[in-house]
């Protein structure tokens, strides 16, 4: 049976690619081994394993000729050597943020290793900000399961940790008699996802949602849950909160090894030192199988899909709703929900995500492709939905950037206990819209530690965080009040985002230890704006220089050893 | 707060303004400068080749801002440092914010925009790759090694021929930093041709006209760049394609006039100067909101910033003393073979002073006309890299009826 199941696959993959392979099927979890000709080969093969139902999971250890071995980081120091946590989260992503909070509800010592010097700076940092309505997931998955009720817990999430969000809607238009027939058709699509209370508009109703559509739009489906949000500011706000109730983060460290005694974790090995612990939580997003195999439960593999996306002057906003047309979905990758127009939270409006499997997991370059791709695709849709807005070029775009999702071959998140290892909980294969299912996916999380490890439950969590108000969001007389106390408050740092001196300096002194020039411009936007840091970036590096006793030439760009100066000139080493 | 005339930006065009401001009988003249110190971008250009219009001096950067700020001192200007001017509104109000007052309004009879540029980044004009640490607009370079001591990179490529971007190609070479060449994609240099000669002829930097970098390396720091040819479409040509091994890329790739505050006060703002739209007396289409120097349009010489800042102070004074809404006017047209055209309209108080680019390289005499003047001037080239200034006398304007629209013509030898 077994055997006979693993023939039906190697025979499908060589009728489809011609290519010869091994198939194993130990326990529902189909592992390729063998030689393909390229890495396209290698994801076409587990692309079709992944297509047979039934399968836990795919396991790719096909080898092609420019394959290029996964390099981790060497040890650095000791400093943790003989610490004890009862739990340790790997990976501070959105993900591993929101389970650190959840679980900081329980009496437990946590810790949360990233190996970045920030956190949420891979999937998080280049996610679109969205909260995605379910109806875009596969009805009956993981993905769509968590997708929902994630997306139902973001008023509480947000109220509690004081993260600016707006449920701006999808709207999604009719362009013609056939296509205005399909929303109603696709109205009973969003129910059945359970969305909440979808409703089809007509023009006038049109018109207070989503001003200046096209005359010839008569009706749309407003599926008004999706929501924005800084998925930055989400992370930081989880993470700040579980600090506060107790949870230790430690950036710079990466996980090298897992040690397992009889099937029962013991301890990681990371390159700061071995932390004993018996409950590890792999939430370690692209390195999530890596981290698996560590543990010798490997039963997945993630193959990084790259998604470009383009962020626009906010003198060109003219959107107030996620707007969709059908013709806008055809153009959609079948593995992205994504593409399209979507405001932010801070009033840009982004374009993207693109997606294209990449080979390499650190492989954020963006392409001329990606760009043109996007505006080729998107930009003469959005005209003629709203013919009164310039169109989308290129002279309007101030930044634009791509990220990896950690996708697996099965395409659904994995959140569950390892079938093998006592004390692993693998939090694997959140791609888009993890954002969206995130609260959920850490409420999951909180109840498989309640089952597995039984924990008290502590009397003094504090579920509030407070955010530090912004320049840009206080009045004058506010403004001049704090001045009055405090001059760092009446010190624009930022011209282009109003960001003042306090801003930054609070951000030094924060509970997450951060002294990057990137770590400030995510949370506070000093440098995001129209002149890209042109003004602001030697000013942030004289703060970053007093507040952090650090010589210039140690401040980097984003951590590791992107430092942006190369020593004095030479008057200066005299 | 109350004053006569206010600038908003204490770098040449602002302290010009109020100098003559103040000069024209202007009772409180305020200067609000963002910067902790006057002097604006000439802070940081300690090279020379300042003031040979103006003071007859071949003088660098801080020279001429010290000149400046000495004269201001002298006719009592007043000034606010570390202040930005965050809103402006079309009845003249002012609102700003510094460490001493917090947020303050300022209502004046005057103003004059003395915002200045700000350069185009890397996001502006897409260039793929990775986001490594290393890319650097030439400005910010220049204020690194000039003003906080420090060398951005070793090994340089520059994209864009711009003038800082030229200054830096020898300033970087000069502080130990191997330039290894200056990629443009025009088939033309963007800055001026005392620059290419100076600063790249003199020190051997390669100058590739008709290139541009299309992908950027590296991870943590710039690794590299590649660059290629690019057709007459300025589209890279397949096969052109080379790695260039570099640590440091940096962007001379143009200059934007800061118009936040100008659109906040509904000025309008020209599509071809991308300034606000102007009059010879340099005011804007406001009553009583007037403008000076780069943040009107890009100008070559800190001298012809200089230029319009007497202008505009002179001016300012004046609507402070007397409000003069004339709305009396003709536009001033670029016509065949002009690109950028300063002012935009002529409104019979003063001489005019036209600034302008030829559209296109012509690289053989030429006759400028203005039209319906029967002017016509004859020049040995027309470059866009190199500003026109042409002085017309109110006496022979008086009379002009309809629009004036000023155009260049190749002529024979």
């Amino acid at each position: 049976m077994n055997n006979k199941f693993s023939k039906e696959i190697i025979h499908r993959i060589f009728e489809e690619t011609k290519e010869k392979t091994e198939v194993k099927n130990i326990g529902n979890v189909v592992y390729l081994n063998g030689n393909v000709s390229s890495y396209d080969q290698a994801l076409r093969a587990g692309f079709i394993a992944a297509s047979f139902s039934k399968l836990r999971g795919v396991v790719s250890n096909l080898h092609y000729p420019s394959e290029k071995k996964i390099i981790f980081p060497e040890k650095v120091s000791d400093r943790l050597n003989g610490r004890e946590f009862d739990v340790v989260i790997v990976g501070a992503g959105v993900i591993g943020a929101a389970i650190a909070r959840e679980l900081s509800k329980f009496n437990l010592s946590i810790a949360v290793l990233e190996r970045h010097s920030d956190i949420g700076v891979d999937q998080t940092a280049h996610n679109n900000g969205m909260i995605h309505p379910a109806f875009l997931t596969k009805h009956g998955t993981l993905k769509w399961e968590m997708n929902y009720k994630g997306n139902a817990m973001f008023d509480k999430v947000t109220a509690e940790l004081d993260v600016p969000f707006k449920r701006i809607g999808t709207l999604i238009v009719a362009e013609n008699l056939k296509e205005e027939l399909m929303l109603f058709a696709l109205n009973g699509l969003v129910k059945w996802h359970r969305d909440p209370s979808p409703k089809v508009l007509n023009r006038e109703e049109l018109d207070k949602v989503e001003p200046g559509l096209a005359p010839h739009i008569k009706k749309g489906l407003l599926v008004w849950n999706t929501g924005i949000i800084s998925p930055f500011e989400l992370t930081i706000a989880y993470m700040e909160n579980a600090i506060s109730n107790g949870v230790k983060l430690f950036l710079e460290t990466s996980v090298n090894g897992v040690y397992t005694e009889n099937s029962f974790v013991k301890a990681v090995e990371t390159t700061q030192g071995t932390i004993k612990t018996h409950c590890l939580i792999n939430a370690a997003g692209l390195y999530a199988d890596k981290i698996a195999e560590f543990a010798g439960d490997r039963f997945f593999t993630i193959h990084p899909r790259r998604g470009a996306t383009i962020i626009f002057d906010k003198t060109y906003q003219p959107m107030k709703t996620v707007l969709g047309s059908f013709s806008m979905r055809e153009n959609r990758n079948p593995h992205s929900k994504g593409g399209g127009f979507i405001p932010t939270i801070d009033g840009n409006l982004q374009l993207g995500p693109t997606a294209c499997e990449v080979e390499d997991r650190e492989d954020t370059a963006t392409s001329f492709g990606d760009i043109n791709e996007l505006l080729d695709k998107f930009a003469p849709i959005l005209s003629r939905l709203k013919p009164e807005y310039p169109e989308a070029s290129k002279d309007k775009i101030i930044t634009y950037f791509a990220g990896a999702r950690a996708a697996t071959f099965k395409e659904d998140f994995i959140i569950e206990p390892s079938q093998k290892i006592k004390g692993l909980i693998h939090v694997a294969g959140i791609q888009s819209p993890g954002l969206a299912a995130a609260p959920a996916i850490a409420e999951r999380v909180y109840e498989i530690v309640r089952n597995e490890v039984n924990p008290d439950i502590k009397n003094e969590f504090n579920p509030v965080r407070k955010r530090f108000k912004l320049f840009s969001e206080m009045d004058g007389s506010e403004i001049t009040e704090r001045t009055q106390k405090d001059s760092q408050y009446g010190h624009i740092i930022c011209r282009c985002e109003h960001v003042s001196e306090k801003e930054i300096v609070n951000v030094l002194h924060d509970d997450i230890p951060v002294e990057s020039v990137d770590a400030i411009k995510r949370r506070t936007r000093a440098g995001m704006g129209r002149c890209q840091g042109g003004f602001c970036l030697p000013r942030v590096m004289a703060i970053i220089e007093r507040e952090k006793g650090l010589n210039k030439e140690r401040i980097t760009k984003n951590g590791g050893k992107s430092f942006i100066l190369d020593g004095k000139t030479k008057r200066g080493e005299k | 707060m109350k004053a006569d005339v206010t600038v908003i930006g204490g770098g040449p065009g602002g302290l010009v303004s109020a100098l003559f401001a103040k000069r024209n009988g202007a009772k409180k003249v305020l200067i609000l400068e963002r910067e902790d110190e006057l002097g604006g971008i000439l802070k940081q250009c300690i090279h020379n080749g300042f003031g040979l219009e103006l003071f007859k001096k071949d003088l660098t950067g801080p020279e001429y801002a010290e000149r400046l700020i000495d004269d201001i001192n002298k006719v009592g200007v007043d000034y606010m440092l570390d202040t930005m001017a965050i809103h402006l509104s079309n009845d003249r109000t002012i609102t700003a914010v510094n460490s001493k007052y917090g947020v303050f309004n300022i209502e004046s009879k005057s103003i004059v925009l003395a915002m200045g540029c700000r350069e185009r980044a890397r996001g502006n004009i897409v260039i793929p790759g990775t986001r490594p640490a290393g890319i650097y607009t030439a400005g910010v370079a220049q204020r690194f090694i000039n003003i906080d001591g420090y060398l951005p990179g070793k090994e340089v490529v520059i994209l864009g021929s711009g003038d800082i971007g030229l200054i830096m190609a020898r300033r970087l070479t000069l502080e130990g930093a191997k330039v290894k060449g200056v990629y443009e994609i025009m088939d033309h240099p963007g800055g001026l041709k005392r620059n290419i000669v100076q600063c790249l002829n003199d020190f051997d930097i390669p100058l590739y006209l008709s290139h541009t970098v299309i992908e950027i390396k590296g991870k943590d720091r710039v690794t590299g760049v590649v660059v290629a040819k690019v057709d007459s479409k300025m589209q890279p040509i397949e096969g052109t394609e080379e790695f260039i091994k570099c640590d440091t890329l940096l962007l001379s790739v143009g200059l934007i006039p800061e118009n936040e505050l100008s659109k906040e006060a509904n000025i309008e703002i020209s599509s071809n100067t991308k300034g606000p739209v102007m009059t010879e007396t340099m005011e804007t289409t406001v009553p009583g909101i007037f403008s000076s120097g780069n943040v009107s349009v890009v100008f070559d010489l800190v001298d012809y910033v200089a230029e319009t800042g007497v202008i505009a102070g002179k001016n300012a004074a004046e609507f402070a003393k007397e409000k003069n809404e004339n709305k009396k006017f003709i536009n001033i047209l670029p016509g065949k073979n002009v690109g950028i055209l300063f002012p935009h309209r002529y409104s019979y108080r003063d001489d005019l002073i036209l600034f302008l680019r030829a559209g296109k390289w012509i690289e053989k005499p030429v006759s400028i006309k203005i039209k319906p003047l029967n002017m016509k001037m004859r020049r040995f080239y027309a470059r866009p890299n190199e500003m026109i200034r042409i002085k017309i006398l109110q006496d022979k304007l008086l009379s002009a009826k309809g629009d004036i629209t000023v155009s260049i013509k190749e002529v024979e030898g």
